[in-house]
Parts: C-alpha cells; sequence; structure tokens
C-alpha cells in the first residue's frame, strides 16, 4: 500500500492537476447525467482508483510485472480527458463575458498547474535528422566497416545513441553501466585514465577502438600502448588499438573499391 | 531525393493504407450513406494492421525465424487487408444513392469558433514542429530503437544484445510485444534510417493519431459543434503540452517516448479504447444494440495493446473489465460479457505465454 501511494505520487508530480481531475471527477458525479458518460468520465475512474489502492490487488499485479512500473496503472485514468470535459460543461452554462473570462481562468489554471514539457533539460536542439549527436553520426562513420562490426570503447555520454545510429559499432558495456557497476566504466570515468590498466581490458574485449574526450588525461602515452590517432572530431579523439586485429570481409574491399 | 521518396513511402505506409483498411471497419462508427469519417478510418484500420502484426511476428519471433520471413508475411497480410479495404470502398460507392453523394453546404463560420480551432491546431502543429526540431536525451531508445536498428540490419530478431551488439536468448518479456519490429518493417519496406523513422516520422504520425482521437472523442462528446468542440479541444492540447508536471504521465510520455510502444498504449490504444467504449454505451443507451463489428474493433485494439507492451494485456483487460462491467450491470446486460470475453482471448494468451516462457 505504501508503494502504491509513493508510485501515485511519483505519478502526480506536483499534484495540482490531480486535484483538478478529482474535482473535475466529483463535479461530473453531481452533474452528469447521461449514462455512457457517467460510466466513462465518473464510475470508471472511480474503479480504477480504487483497484490502484487495493493492497491485494497491488500485490497481485506487483507479482506479475515489475513493481516501478506500477505507476502505469494510472494511465487507465482519463485524466485530460475528465478535465477538458468537465471544464466545457461549466462553460456551457455560462453566457457573454463569464464564459470568456471561464475558458481563459482554465488555460491560465492548465499552465500554472502543469509543467511545460519541452522545458526538460533533457531537450536540446536536434543536430541533424538522426537525433543523435554530430559527433556520434561522425565517429560511427568513420570507423564502420562494411560487412563486418567493430567494437569500440564511448565515453558515457555518448553510448545511448551508438547503437541507435549504427548496427554496424559495437560497444564493451551499455547503458546497463549505469545500474550495474563495470570495472572497464569506472576506469573510463576516472579523471586520469591509467593505460596501464584500461588497455590490458580493452583488449581482453576486443574494441577495436577507444574514444575519449579530447581534454581526457591519461596516465601513460596512448602511442606507447600501440593505440594511433585515426581520428579526431566533434571535441573526441578516436584511437586505433593496433594490437586488436580488424579483418576487413573481401566483399566488402571489393564493394569500396 | 532520397528522402523525399522514403518519406512518400511512409506517408503511404502510415496513413493511405490505414485509411483504406478502417473503411472495413467503418459501419462501427458512420450511419449508413453518411459522410466518411477519415480520422476514424485512419486509427481503426491502423489498429487492424497492428493487431495482425502481433498475430503474424509473436510466433516467427518465437520460432528464431529470420526478419524477412516478418516482412513478407506482413505486407502479404497488408497488401491482402488493403485490397479488401478498396473493394468495400467500391460496393459502398456503388449501392450509394445519388442525393447521399451530394455535397454538404458548409454554414458561415463564427469568428470566435474559428479562432479557437486555429488555437487547438495551432498547439497540435506546434507539437509536430518541435518533435522534428527538439532531440530528447531519452535512454530507454538506446534499447528500443537500438532492436530495430539491429533488427533491420542483421535480420534476426531479438538475438543481439540491443545495447552492446553480443548475442543473445530469446527474451519473452520483449519480444512478445514487438513493436521495435514494426518500426524495423517499415524501415526496412521505406528504405529510411531506423534512427530517423523512430525519432521524427512516426512521432508526427503517432502525435497526429492521438490528435485525431481526440477529435473524434471530442465530436461524440460535443455532437452540436459550436464552440465547445474546439474549445476542448483546446484544453486537451494545452493539458498534453504541459504534461510535463511528472516524467510518468501519459503526455509525457506521447510528447517524449512517442515511437516507443508503451507511449502509444497511453496515447493511443487506451484512448481509443475509450472511444469505442462510449460507442458501445451509447448504442445500449439508444437500442441496446452494440455490433459485432465495434466489438471485433475492442478486441483488435486490444491486441495492438500487446504489441505495444507486455503490460498492455494487463492494462487493456482492465479497462475491458471495469468499463465493461459497469455497462453490464447499469444496463443490466448479462450479454455482454459474451463479446467481452472474446475480446480478451488474445491479451489473455499472451499474458500466460509470458508466464510460461518466463
Amino acid at each position: 500500500m505504501k508503494d502504491a501511494l509513493e508510485r501515485f505520487c511519483d505519478f502526480m508530480g506536483t499534484g495540482t492537476i490531480m486535484i483538478w481531475f478529482l474535482l473535475s471527477l466529483i463535479y461530473l458525479f453531481l452533474r452528469e447525467k447521461r449514462k455512457p458518460r457517467r460510466i466513462l468520465f465518473v464510475y470508471l475512474p472511480v474503479i480504477v482508483l480504487l483497484l490502484y489502492f487495493n493492497p491485494l490487488f497491488a500485490e497481485g499485479f506487483n507479482r506479475l510485472v515489475e513493481p516501478e512500473v506500477y505507476f502505469r496503472f494510472c494511465w487507465l485514468l482519463p485524466i485530460i480527458a475528465v478535465i477538458a470535459y468537465s471544464a466545457v460543461t461549466i462553460f456551457e452554462g455560462l453566457k457573454g463575458r463569464a464564459s470568456v473570462c471561464f475558458g481563459a481562468a482554465v488555460l491560465a489554471l492548465i499552465l500554472f498547474s502543469g509543467k511545460l514539457v519541452y522545458s526538460s533539460p533533457l531537450y536540446s536542439r536536434a543536430e541533424n535528422l538522426y537525433h543523435v549527436p554530430d559527433s556520434v553520426v561522425h565517429i560511427c562513420d568513420a570507423i564502420e566497416v562494411p560487412g563486418r562490426e567493430v567494437m569500440a570503447l564511448f565515453p558515457r555520454e555518448l553510448i545511448l545513441y551508438v547503437r541507435q545510429y549504427s548496427a554496424l559499432v559495437c560497444m564493451p558495456y551499455g547503458r546497463e553501466v549505469t545500474k550495474i557497476y563495470d570495472p572497464m566504466d569506472a576506469l573510463v570515468n576516472s579523471e586520469v585514465i591509467d593505460l596501464e590498466e584500461l588497455v590490458p581490458m580493452t583488449r581482453q574485449r576486443q574494441c577495436h577502438y577507444a574514444v575519449f574526450r579530447q581534454e581526457q588525461k591519461f596516465k601513460g602515452a596512448p602511442a606507447d600502448y600501440g593505440w594511433e590517432v585515426f581520428l579526431e572530431t566533434d571535441g573526441y579523439v578516436v584511437y586505433r588499438d593496433t594490437e586488436v586485429e580488424l579483418i576487413i570481409p573481401e566483399e566488402a574491399v571489393q564493394s569500396l573499391k | 531525393m532520397e528522402l523525399a521518396v522514403q518519406s512518400l513511402i511512409l506517408a503511404f505506409l502510415l496513413f493511405a493504407v490505414p485509411t483504406v483498411v478502417g473503411g472495413l471497419s467503418a459501419k462501427v462508427l458512420e450511419k449508413k450513406g453518411g459522410k466518411r469519417d477519415i480520422c476514424f478510418r485512419w486509427v481503426s484500420g491502423q489498429m487492424i494492421l497492428w493487431a495482425g502484426f502481433q498475430v503474424i511476428s509473436v510466433p516467427l519471433i518465437l520460432a528464431e525465424r529470420p526478419f524477412h520471413d516478418v516482412v513478407l508475411a506482413f505486407s502479404g497480410y497488408m497488401a491482402a487487408m488493403f485490397l479488401l479495404g478498396v473493394a468495400a470502398e467500391i460496393r459502398r460507392f456503388a449501392v450509394r444513392k445519388p442525393e447521399e453523394r451530394q455535397q454538404r453546404v458548409r454554414g458561415e463560420r463564427d469568428p470566435a469558433v474559428l479562432f479557437l480551432w486555429c488555437c487547438a491546431g495551432g498547439l497540435l502543429l506546434l507539437q509536430l514542429v518541435l518533435a522534428c526540431l527538439l532531440a530528447y536525451e531519452e535512454g530507454d531508445d538506446a534499447y528500443y530503437v537500438a532492436v530495430s536498428t539491429v533488427t533491420e540490419y542483421s535480420d534476426r530478431m531479438y538475438y543481439h544484445l540491443p545495447y552492446t551488439g553480443g548475442t543473445t536468448s530469446i527474451d519473452g518479456r520483449h519480444s512478445l510485444a514487438p513493436m521495435p519490429i514494426w518500426v524495423a518493417y517499415l524501415a526496412r519496406v521505406s528504405g529510411m534510417k531506423v534512427v530517423t523513422l523512430a525519432q521524427i516520422a512516426l512521432p508526427l504520425a503517432l502525435i497526429l493519431m492521438c490528435g485525431a482521437i481526440y477529435l473524434m472523442l471530442g465530436r461524440r462528446l460535443f455532437p452540436e459543434g459550436g464552440k465547445k468542440l474546439p474549445l476542448f479541444l483546446l484544453f486537451l492540447q494545452m493539458l498534453v503540452l504541459f504534461g510535463g508536471y511528472s516524467t510518468y504521465s501519459a503526455e509525457n510520455f506521447l510528447l517524449v517516448r512517442t515511437a516507443q510502444g508503451k507511449a502509444i498504449l497511453a496515447n493511443i490504444v487506451i484512448p481509443f479504447l475509450f472511444l469505442l467504449f462510449l460507442v458501445i454505451l451509447e448504442r445500449l443507451q439508444e437500442d441496446g444494440k452494440t455490433g459485432a463489428a465495434c466489438w471485433l474493433l475492442v478486441g483488435l485494439t486490444m491486441v495492438t495493446g500487446c504489441l505495444c507492451s507486455t503490460q498492455g494485456t494487463l492494462l487493456t483487460c482492465i479497462f475491458l473489465g471495469a468499463a465493461g462491467s459497469c455497462a453490464v450491470i447499469c444496463y443490466r446486460r448479462w450479454r455482454l460479457l459474451i463479446p467481452m470475453a472474446g475480446c480478451g482471448i488474445i491479451p489473455v494468451c499472451t499474458a500466460l505465454l509470458y508466464f510460461w516462457l518466463d
């Protein structure tokens, strides 16, 4: 029950939209007489809420699916439809200036109660038609070999995008490192990377390339470990590990010719 | 030029084909000889296609067949549905009386109504433009878009780890809800790069589809027109835009994770089920008859829910149970339990398969 409440709190965020929803529900319960609408706009949400907060139901649901996604049950609540419908039915009963003022007030209420989705700091201007950073496009295009996969180590800020853009570029670890510890990732994220430790790890995982930010500091010189600068682009340096063999398929060589 | 051709193919697959296929279910909402409801045809046609994709692709995925088998089988299904839709439209046109073909005379529009329509349309347009211009750092895309990219390239489904590229065995949880495979299918057929398709083309189509469902709901609730319908849509669009009060809200999912199955479940499948139930309940109120076509569409929409997310099986069944039980009790129509049970067959089977595979 506590879990369900916590997840409901997460779902409703600031809570003001949920308050408007509950008030709309009460208004419709009192005023809506048409049975089909009463069922969908009043009874259905009430049943969904009763089920959601029923400890037995929550227990059963969480056994079937992961408890973290219990909030998705709230998607069955027609929140925005109920708010908009009740607002319009109130508007219907008003005349002249009162109706205009009411409409404007509802819009203002939504504006101040909600939060613009696009105000999230995770939004940025798209750099290209792929909605991935240009650096990913340039690096992947440069290291891709037709007809085979290559293994490349990428810094954390790029790992979300690499495999969305290219199926030919593989990585020693992916997004899961944000939840599961990986010693290689820990090393790559250190302020000064000790190549003595990192290079054996990248070779063990057959990394043909390693990508680092240009300002990245190393303990040891990359060239001493057989790492050659392959490309410098968009603030990143791509090293090619000459010790890890990269055989290009014959057909690919032919096609390149 | 290449992108223009790819976009045209996609427009055909995402708009023209579903709209023609939707002609098969037109009688659910359209009156005999009445005006065509393009929005309803488009959305219902897409539900028919999505449900077909689920039924075709899941057995092929579990049998570890190559991706091109799904491409062939689904293309055949889509072509058959398209031809049936064309045939139904020709038949409908042939039996139409000449007076029904007359064009409706449009009355003069109140400027205030026009202004409200422009505001609501403008907000929807804003969402579409920003879907193209803004990129969102969405963690789950690293899984879903990568699955589509790898499938399209390797011709194998759920065989590679999307995060790294290593090989793996079939993952029951994701393979029973193969929406990413549908995305890969569109990429294969149109030739567009998966990542462009998932980040730009599909959000355009799906945000528009969600808007079309709200429009149909509004028309149903306010058939008399006037200011109420555009005002309802304006409030809805504002609530969608300002749905960032929580990262878990359906509206946030619509704008941020548009091409992911769970966003489609929350913003297209569930609202469409809501609309279909409104139709069913209004029919029960009017003459007590619901019609088999309507229930069939409910069933297909529920199957689409399974395609979107494994949770779709549970959520659509709970929706059916809650709304259907209310209808049974309020109208004392116990017979409604029969079509309700029929609609739940595939979702329940999918859920059982999920537990068996897990």
